[in-house]
């Protein structure tokens, strides 16, 4: 019955008519920032779903005109801006919102006990001045033990004036496209549907079922931001980073820590050290000013608190299946360790990042191409469950990719003109003295055309690169890589022609936008294909591919 | 021997700055007895609570209060605190952070008297306490160790202030209380969360001077549990933790006081707001005070 009454609201909320205003981009993961100097904000009631197949009654903040979302939106201001939030109360009774960290808060409102404070039906506006950066939470003020409970909470960002990629000051300069939200709350559905039910609501029976990052648990954390299928909590928490490289990757990913919920939360970066360089937007420095941050491979992130992380992974080392093996003397990878539940897991069965190996029968591995996954938790482990069934809750993964993206190579090879001389794909996978060979048409201008087929490209990935190494039996010879647009059926030149004479010649393209273009769909899902064209003269010539490879960031 | 420096302020708006002192032998005579606390609701729970003894150790008449009287004594000073027990079970008495000599603590037989004594030998904030379910009970207060620079809560003139606050928190389950002998600890359940003994709406001020004055806020944790509280719209500036100066002290707007723990917090008053909350983000409603200025 309750189930029924359920679906009959969220089917309310689904159909509520809504236009998502301030919609920010969203990039498929990391912090999803609403900017803006002022916001319209709505308290209202809305479900989330939970991984065990529960629905939960939540109140949030919206973006007013906007869909129901828990937590409340991401708001991002910077350094100095005078920031207004306007709040309308949708709710059956005041509800307010408290800014921690911001001084001289002002506004207007009916008076509450901690801040102004918005009637049912009613409206209240808080303003004050962003007068120092760092990442700050945004709660109701009003009764907290039932409204803040409720999901009345979110996160406040302040960027440092001209410096967006700095958290605090050059010493926190990160990398903007690895910028993390980790808000942890806690949820005790009981409590939550004695709201629903109007029934007695005892916050001292308090007892946590539901742990979350971003409003969502274990495995939905995993998904992407705003997925479909979680209307309602538009926010996942998949952290990425590639290998530190000082030329190429030298800035760390930022962690934005933040703990709405009820108790205090032991989150655990498994298998690594963050660094602490802030807490509840202050950096921490030595009385003289010099750096006071500190490592840590655990820490308890207490209620109301938040805390900035700088992270940067370093492949110490380097393991390489081809120039750097493991020595004989070091264990292979230990499956039961590797299985995460149910014969499903993340691990792409080799230790080597970038590569897969073999899994145990019966293994559903989610890894794309060897990357690495760390489960980052919180090591109170009743909260690493949704509703006592673990994994779940509180958790979530940080995915270390390979330093040059995923790697595929060709793995069948077809001519287009000319004829086979010797060898197969196989001898594309690597750069050795392997070599594909194609003789060259015999009449007129003689060509070498053919090209090489790759698969498991997964949809929506990026950054696609072709590095092609190849020889001829005669020197200097035009060399062209082209690649196929699924779309028209046609093949797109990638850059100018190579001269390639009787040495192997290396050459990386990269094709042009849009890149989804080039992987295939439908019964052609995963597939890239690129074409090696060698232009010659009268003369017959054997083209020699040594290493057709294709690196791209997989989503 | 000098008693005068026993404070006997439990107001949350503690004192103005001491004034110092040379070392001396301070004596000090506590009572631990039975009583009753009023707390909202109204709902009336039995306690345990300390006094300050009658003339020659005498508890006919006293008191008891939860948290006890607070304690303030001199860096150096020697401190003798007797425990006059007037319950029918033995009370203890130790001073974590203190060595009191006689080992851990102390304990007073039913109906008896035991004698700490041990030297004030660091500044700080410390718990003084019973054991076991003698804490829930309300056998705990505040003991102040002074520097010997007036106005500063250690050696150091990063910690001067201008006001001092002490914030004992704690919680009670009257239904422990009720039959502390007996309860099934697998039950206790508190239902009142305090500042000094008192319940959001009973809860003392904190007073503040005027913007750009320091508040330090002693924070004593003789609750069960980790506690989270915030400020709102001030920093606060960690300056100590365990009666410990920390050698980088950092600014919070939510810190945690492990059961057990204390902590001291310097608060300047911002140039704007004259009302500014401090209470348990850990959504306990009742722990909840505010700092008024002036």
């Amino acid at each position: 019955m309750r189930k029924a009454l359920l679906a009959a609201a969220a089917l309310l909320v689904a159909f509520a008519p809504s236009a998502r205003a301030q919609a920010p981009a969203v990039p498929r993961q990391g912090i999803v920032c609403t900017n803006g100097t002022t916001f319209d904000l709505t308290a209202t009631p809305g479900y989330i779903e939970t991984p065990d197949g529960n629905s939960v009654l939540m109140w949030s903040y919206a973006l007013a005109g906007g869909e129901f979302q828990s937590p409340g939106p991401v708001l991002c201001v910077n350094e100095g801006d005078s920031v207004t939030v306007h709040l309308h109360n949708d709710l059956t009774e005041p509800v307010s919102i408290v800014f921690p960290g911001q001084t001289g808060v002002g506004g207007s409102g009916s008076s509450g006990l901690l801040a102004k404070e918005a009637p049912a039906g009613g409206d209240a506006t808080y303003t004050f001045t962003a007068s120092q950066p760092g990442t700050y939470v945004y709660e109701s003020g009003t009764d907290p033990e039932k409204q803040v409970e409720m999901g009345l909470y979110g996160a406040l960002i302040v960027r440092p004036a001209g410096h967006p990629d700095y958290a605090y000051d050059a010493a926190t300069r990160f990398d903007p496209q690895r910028e993390y939200l980790v808000l942890l709350s806690d949820i005790d559905p009981d409590l939550h549907h004695a709201v629903e039910t109007g029934a007695p609501y005892h916050f001292d029976q308090l007892r946590n079922r539901y742990f979350a990052i971003n409003g969502r648990q274990f495995p939905d954390t995993l998904q992407d931001n705003g997925v479909s299928w979680l209307p309602a909590q538009p926010y996942g928490s998949l952290i990425r980073v590639k290998p530190y490289n000082a030329t190429g990757n030298p800035l760390p990913a930022l962690i934005r820590m933040a703990n709405v919920g009820t108790v205090n939360h032991p989150f655990h970066p498994h298998g690594n050290h963050i660094k602490e360089v802030a807490q509840d937007g202050r950096p921490l420095r030595t009385p003289g000013g010099g750096d006071a941050s500190s490592e840590h491979f655990a820490e308890t992130i207490g209620s109301g608190q938040t805390q900035d992380y700088l992270f940067s992974w370093t492949d110490q080392d380097s393991w390489n299946p081809g120039s750097n093996p493991f020595p004989a003397s070091v264990a292979s990878p230990d499956y039961r360790n590797l299985t995460f539940k149910d014969g499903n897991t993340w691990s792409s069965g080799s230790a080597y990042l970038g590569s897969k190996g073999t899994l145990p029968v019966g293994t559903v591995s989610q890894n794309i191409c060897g990357e690495w996954y760390f489960p980052w938790h919180s090591h109170a482990l009743n909260e690493f469950t949704n509703y006592d069934a673990g994994f779940g809750g509180m958790a979530t993964l940080l995915r270390v990719d390979p330093p040059g993206g995923c790697t595929a190579v060709a793995g069948t090879a077809s001519i287009l003109a000319g004829t086979l001389n010797s060898g197969t794909a196989t001898a594309l996978a690597a750069a050795d003295t392997a070599y594909y060979k194609v003789n060259s048409t015999v009449s007129g201008t003689r060509t070498a055309d053919w090209y090489g087929g790759f698969t498991g490209v997964p949809r929506g990935s990026t950054g696609l690169a072709v590095t092609y190494t190849g020889r001829n039996s005669i020197a200097a010879l035009p060399t062209t890589l082209w690649i196929w647009k699924w779309s028209t059926s046609t093949w797109v030149q990638m850059g100018a022609a190579t001269g390639v004479g009787t040495s192997d010649v290396t050459s990386t393209r990269t094709p042009p936008s849009p890149q989804s273009d080039y992987i295939g769909t439908g019964a052609n899902a995963g597939k890239v294909r690129v074409r090696v064209l060698t232009t010659g003269t009268t003369t017959n010539f054997v083209t020699q591919g040594n290493l057709l490879k294709l690196t791209y960031d997989a989503p | 021997m000098r008693r005068t420096m026993v404070l006997i302020l439990i107001a949350v708006g503690l004192t103005l700055p001491a004034s110092p002192a040379s070392a001396a032998d301070v004596s000090i005579d506590l009572c631990a007895s039975a009583g009753t606390l009023t707390l909202p609701g109204p709902v009336t729970a039995n306690i345990w609570g300390f006094a300050l003894a009658g003339s020659g150790g005498s508890c006919a008449g006293v008191t008891p209060s939860v948290p006890g009287p607070v304690l303030s004594v001199d860096q150096g000073d020697t401190v003798s605190i007797a425990v006059h027990n007037t319950l029918t079970t033995p009370v203890s008495l130790e001073v974590p952070g203190l060595s009191l000599g006689q080992g851990a603590g102390i304990s007073a037989p039913a109906g008896g008297a035991a004698t700490a004594t041990f030297t004030a030998s660091a500044p700080g904030t410390y718990l003084y306490q019973g054991t076991e379910r003698q804490v829930p009970m309300g056998l705990y207060g505040a003991l102040i160790v002074r520097p010997p620079t007036a106005g500063q809560a250690y050696g150091s003139a990063t910690t001067a202030y201008d006001r001092e606050a002490l914030l004992v928190l704690s919680a009670i389950d009257p239904a422990f209380n009720a039959s502390p002998a007996t309860a099934d600890l697998y039950h206790y359940a508190p239902k009142f969360w305090l500042i000094n003994g008192k319940a959001y709406p009973d809860t003392d001020l904190v007073h503040g001077v005027a913007p750009g004055t320091k508040v330090l806020l002693r924070y004593l944790n003789a609750g069960f549990d980790n506690t989270s509280m915030r400020l709102l719209g001030a920093y606060e500036r960690v300056l100590a933790r365990d009666a410990h100066p920390l050698a980088n002290p950092f600014d919070a707007t939510a810190e945690t006081i492990p059961a057990g723990g204390t902590e001291d917090a310097l608060v300047t008053i911002p140039a704007t707001g004259t009302r500014f909350p401090v209470y348990n983000r850990q959504l306990h409603k009742t722990m909840l005070t505010f700092i008024e200025v002036p």
